[in-house]
């Protein structure tokens, strides 16, 4: 426990996400709470903001840092390199989910009923915008797994003339937005098969690799 | 006496390039080893090695008789890499409180915007923060300190020793070792030398070069080209 709070107190000083990406989340989160109040949204179109900012705050490219050194003071602390990508993760994500748990609350104040924020295509989406950036990012330089992802996403929105449809609906998180399990089981499985692969790979791999100092290569 | 810190036949590559070849070497509680080399001769790869932060090809490091990350969990250990490895936005008053609580500095300005001379000030002064260290290893720690911070780390370096920690120093200005350590390893191409402070009768080496001599002239007396003085635990 005490290792982990250390994390924490690391991650605090050397925040995963920027000051500047953090004022963009609540700006995002304000503009989109006003959405769903006044425009009645019944959808979580809202969000969709949020689920762009969200790809590029978790592209943290871990390897990078680790390979300039940043970590140094946890490794010789005794800390696992595997915990602190875990942590480094989801402290990434973290800002984007509390935005998410907001608009989700505003939805339930305003309209009350089915909230499209929780149903399962939603929850998905979000999973994917946080772990496949991440994971694909892992040994890249920052953002530039969420760059990479908006690229097939653009490539997702040829009308099927580059990706089936079907391919578009795995890749392309804002067509899972309020999707509901039946009917679209198969897509937001793929989905979640998808995330949970992508984030298996890269721990498997920040745990074997062997990263080196940029200086001593 | 104690061995803090044993490495045994380590071999580093990266892909197909040999780093390091049969590296080893014993440091005791309250020894200096100072490891020196050419530039690419793999100091900062031998010493993150050392730390757990590469894994060696063939070989094994044990610190207090542990693997290192098991040794680091239970054994206060100081590493520093030198200030290129502190992230440039983080600000340097937190960064201090992250090493044993203590205000190193009160200067709240990011990294980025300090002097790489202060900067590497307070990387050493956070990574020594800690009480008591049982092992040091920092790589070039006088690399832009001026003389005021340089007289300073060899003070707190000879208290580090003196009360019982091992010390492994790498640096290119040989001056700064010399008296502080009680032997120097050298990194030659796929060898690695270890030359015992006391074996050095004239004055100490003050480079590379000059220790390269001494080593050459200890090898023609013993009648092998290189002295291999290595599985020993130095007095």
């Amino acid at each position: 426990m005490r290792d982990l709070l250390y994390l924490i107190r690391y991650f605090h000083v050397v925040p995963p996400v920027s000051r500047l990406m953090m004022i963009s989340f609540a700006v995002l989160t304000v503009t989109g709470g006003v959405v769903i109040t006044v425009a009645d949204a019944a959808n979580a179109a809202a969000a969709m903001p949020i689920l762009a900012l969200q790809a590029f705050a978790a592209s943290t490219g871990f390897a990078v840092l680790a390979r300039r050194g940043y970590f140094d003071l946890l490794v010789v602390r005794g800390q696992p390199r595997m915990r602190i990508a875990i942590v480094q993760w989801v402290l990434a994500i973290f800002p984007g989910a509390c935005c998410w748990v907001v608009l989700s609350a505003v939805h339930v104040a305003g309209h009350g009923g089915a909230n499209p924020f929780l149903q399962p295509g939603t929850v998905v989406a979000f999973l994917m915008v946080s772990t496949i950036p991440w994971a694909a990012n892992v040994a890249l330089p920052r953002f530039a797994g969420a760059i990479g992802w908006l690229l097939l996403v653009c490539m997702a929105e040829s009308g099927g003339v580059i990706w089936p449809d079907s391919v578009h609906e795995v890749l392309f998180p804002v067509a899972l937005l309020g999707a509901r399990l039946n009917g679209r089981l198969g897509a937001i499985a793929a989905a979640l098969g998808l995330s949970v692969a992508s984030m298996s790979l890269a721990l498997t791999w920040v745990h074997r690799a062997d990263i080196r100092l940029e200086a001593a290569q | 006496m104690m061995v803090a810190l044993s490495v045994r036949e380590l071999t580093l590559r990266y892909g197909r390039r040999l780093v390091l070849a049969n590296v080893s070497f014993d440091v005791g509680a309250g020894q200096c080893l100072g490891v020196i080399g050419n530039n690419g001769a793999g100091k900062t790869t031998l010493l993150r090695s050392l730390v757990g932060c590469l894994t060696p090809t063939t070989g094994e490091v044990r610190i207090n008789g542990l693997l290192p990350r098991d040794a680091l969990r239970r054994t206060a250990v100081a590493y520093f890499a030198g200030e290129a490895t502190l992230p440039g936005f983080a600000r340097a008053s937190r960064w201090g409180a992250l090493g044993a609580g203590d205000v190193i500095t009160v200067d709240r300005r990011p990294f980025r915007a300090l002097s790489r001379g202060t900067r590497q000030l307070v990387g050493l002064r956070t990574a020594l923060g800690r009480h008591p260290l049982h092992l040091v290893i920092l790589d070039e720690p006088w690399e832009g300190l001026d003389a005021d911070a340089s007289r300073w780390l060899t003070a707190t370096l000879e208290g580090k020793r003196d009360r019982g920690a091992a010390l492994v120093l790498s640096s290119h200005r040989v001056e700064d070792l010399a008296g502080l350590c009680d032997a120097y390893l050298m990194l030659l191409p796929h060898q690695a030398v270890l030359v015992r402070a006391y074996e050095i009768t004239s004055a100490p080496p003050v480079t590379p070069a000059q220790l390269g001599a001494v080593v050459e002239r200890l090898g023609s007396a013993s009648g092998s080209r290189h002295v291999r003085l290595l599985p020993t635990v130095m007095p």
